[in-house]
Order: C-alpha cells, then sequence, then structure tokens
C-alpha cells in the first residue's frame, strides 16, 4: 500500500478510550481512507462526509475490532462497505460523464511538472474508468491498485471469497480494457488533451 | 470463430506469464484483433491506474474530525435520554391502562371495589406491625451484642456510603450529559 504505519499503542489507547489517540488515528489515516472514498464515489464533498461517517463507524466499534487485524485493512472495510451502500442507494453506478465533478476544488497532493490542467484532465478519466464498475468491482481495483491488499485482504475487508475477489477483479480489468477507448475518444472529443504522454 | 481463452485469461491475469506462455500469447496477439485491443486498452487503463496518486481530503480534516465527532456525540445522547424517556412514558401509559381498566371494573362494581380495597389495606397493615415486631426484637439482640464506638463507626459509614452514591449520581446525571 501507499501504506501509513501507526505505533500500535496509539490503537491500544484509542481501545481504552482515549480520544487524543483516535484524533492521532484519523490524522495517520485520513489520506488512504479518504482517497478511497473519492475513488469509490467520485465526487469530493461526498467523499468528506464518507471519509468522517467511516471515522465515526470506526470510532463506535472500536471495541469490537480484533487487534489481531491490521488496523488499515479494517478501517478501509468499513470506508468500502460504507462507499458501496451509499452508491447503492443513489444508484451513482450509472453517471454519466457530462455529470462527472470538476477536479478544479481537488488538491493535488503530489505536484509534476506537468500543468494542473493535465492532471485534472488525467484524474477525470480514471474517475470515469472507475464510474463505469459495479461498487463492489470499483471498490476491489481500488483495494488492489491504490492500496496493494493481497487477495485474502481484499476478501476480508469485502466480506468475498479469495475466488471471488479474482473473479470480480478479472471481470473490472475486461470491462476497464474496454472503456479505456471510449474514455480517451469521449475525451478528443470534448476538445479535451490527448494525454498520450507515459505517466511517471 | 477464434478462442480467445486462455489469452483473455492471460492478458488480464495479475500474475507473470512463463516464457511459453508469453510465446503463445504473442503468437495469438499478432492474429486476433479482439485480443489485440484488449491488451492495448487494459495495458493503458492499468497504467493510468498505477500512477494516480493518493487524494488528500482539504486541510483540517482532523479538525472537522473533531467538530463532527462532538456533534455527534451531543446528538446520540440526546436520542438516547429521548429513548429512556419514550420507553418509561411507554411503561406509565401501559400501567395507566391497567389502572384504568381496572378503576373501570370498580365502577361497575363498587361494592366488591370497596372489600377488596379493605382486604388489601388490612394485609398491609399487618405486614408492617409484623416488620415492625419483627425490627425491634434484632435491634434489642444487636444493641447487647455491639459495642457503641463499633454502632458509631457503622452509622458514619453508611452516611458516608449514601453521600458517596449520591455525588456519583449526581456527577453521571449532570457533569456527564454537559460533556
Amino acid at each position: 500500500m501507499r501504506s501509513v504505519s501507526v505505533p500500535q499503542e496509539w490503537v491500544a489507547q484509542a481501545r481504552a478510550g482515549d480520544r487524543q489517540a483516535f484524533t492521532l488515528l484519523v490524522e495517520a489515516y485520513q489520506v488512504p481512507v479518504y482517497n478511497l472514498c473519492r475513488r469509490m464515489l467520485g465526487n469530493p464533498s461526498e467523499a468528506e462526509d464518507a471519509a468522517q461517517e467511516t471515522f465515526w463507524r470506526a470510532f463506535q466499534a472500536l471495541e469490537r475490532y480484533d487487534p489481531q487485524r491490521p488496523f488499515a485493512t479494517w478501517l478501509l472495510s468499513i470506508a468500502a462497505h460504507y462507499c458501496i451502500d451509499y452508491l447503492r442507494r443513489q444508484r451513482l453506478v450509472a453517471l454519466s460523464l457530462e455529470a462527472m465533478p470538476d477536479y478544479h476544488d481537488a488538491p493535488d497532493p503530489a505536484p509534476g511538472p506537468e500543468s494542473s490542467a493535465e492532471a485534472h484532465e488525467r484524474e477525470r478519466r480514471v474517475a470515469h474508468m472507475l464510474q463505469t464498475l459495479d461498487p463492489l468491482d470499483r471498490a476491489a481495483i481500488v483495494m488492489r491498485y491504490w492500496y496493494d491488499l493481497s487477495y485474502e485482504e481484499m476478501g476480508e475487508a469485502l466480506s468475498l471469497s479469495v475466488s471471488a475477489v479474482k473473479s470480480r477483479l478479472h471481470r473490472a480489468r475486461r470491462q476497464l480494457a474496454g472503456v479505456w477507448p471510449e474514455s480517451q475518444a469521449g475525451g478528443l472529443a470534448r476538445g479535451g488533451t490527448h494525454d498520450a504522454a507515459p505517466a511517471v | 470463430m477464434m478462442p480467445h481463452q486462455p489469452f483473455e485469461e492471460w492478458l488480464l491475469a495479475a500474475h507473470d506469464l512463463s516464457p511459453t506462455e508469453a510465446a503463445k500469447l504473442e503468437s495469438h496477439l499478432r492474429e486476433c484483433s479482439a485480443c489485440r485491443a484488449l491488451a492495448t486498452g487494459w495495458a493503458e487503463a492499468e497504467r493510468r491506474l498505477e500512477a494516480a496518486p493518493l487524494l488528500a481530503p482539504e486541510a483540517g480534516f482532523a479538525e472537522r474530525w473533531q467538530a463532527t465527532l462532538a456533534v455527534r456525540e451531543v446528538a446520540q445522547r440526546r436520542w438516547q435520554a429521548w429513548l429512556v424517556l419514550g420507553l418509561s412514558l411507554a411503561g406509565a401509559l401501559a400501567l395507566a391502562v391497567l389502572l384504568g381498566w381496572q378503576a373501570l371494573s370498580s365502577l361497575l362494581s363498587p361494592a366488591h371495589a370497596a372489600v377488596g380495597l379493605l382486604q388489601v389495606m388490612v394485609w398491609v397493615a399487618a405486614a408492617v406491625a409484623a416488620a415492625q415486631e419483627v425490627g425491634l426484637v434484632l435491634v434489642r439482640s444487636l444493641a447487647a451484642l455491639v459495642p457503641p464506638g463499633l454502632w458509631i463507626a457503622l452509622v458514619v459509614g453508611a452516611a458516608a456510603l449514601i453521600s458517596l452514591w449520591l455525588i456519583t449520581m449526581s456527577r453521571y446525571a449532570i457533569q456527564g450529559v454537559r460533556q
């Protein structure tokens, strides 16, 4: 994972009721949790609410947390389930490209040499690709490509068997392979920049 | 029709292919335009996924979390208070219905109700008299056995326990809610 490691004492102290320790955990895991919500929901405002809700649910469920399990995976599991339920409720799966949010308000945590317009266009295309997937498939792809979770960890986080995870990843990859040319054509048709340069 | 398996499986597999598999796949891709399109599309999609950064929330997320926590805890306590109040009201309502039903029955038969009430009062009076008798016997026996100093210590201890209980209850009931 583009992972975060925190002292185990923080988790233990938070479980013992130390709010300050839990706030330290929030600070440490805010980016992974927010990123998952953002990749799942596509919208900065909804992602912020979902991330806050994730930490609230985690805070309430701390007594049920199994310390043998990685805390990050447990948090991501809560976030993924919340986003999947939210998407199913909101029926955002079929969100059209035109309805995609602008990314002008999105912070760029890793500014590169290219212009922010190109970065935003790349983000828009990635978001569009993800939005075409079923919520559970999307969660599997996000966990695989942003967090490098193993099949077992993904299965545990998404309440799926390992074979179901593999099957969903395969289906999602097949779908994404088909989406890419459409996304490229769509971007060109709207006069967007043709991002042919390999990303670093 | 050209078979696409296992080539499609290999194209989308997360693991590395053996040299034999890679050679077979390469040969198949030269002939199959559908699999070639799949390979190109997936390679580009995967490249974009791997290049996409972790997106961060706007600054001040932890502070917003603390504010949210405070608001939600107040809301949760309020909800719990309403739940307790609702359950108490429901219990009181059930009791009122029961008593009302009894009262209605008594109104329909006042003589029977008066006899029943008298019987209950006699029973309560007899029970109180019996308890008084037992209590007096116990106190007289204990007074003879326990020295006066121990009596004083017991009374002081009981008073301290009652005070402690009152302080604890007031802290839970008033200060806890304020927090």
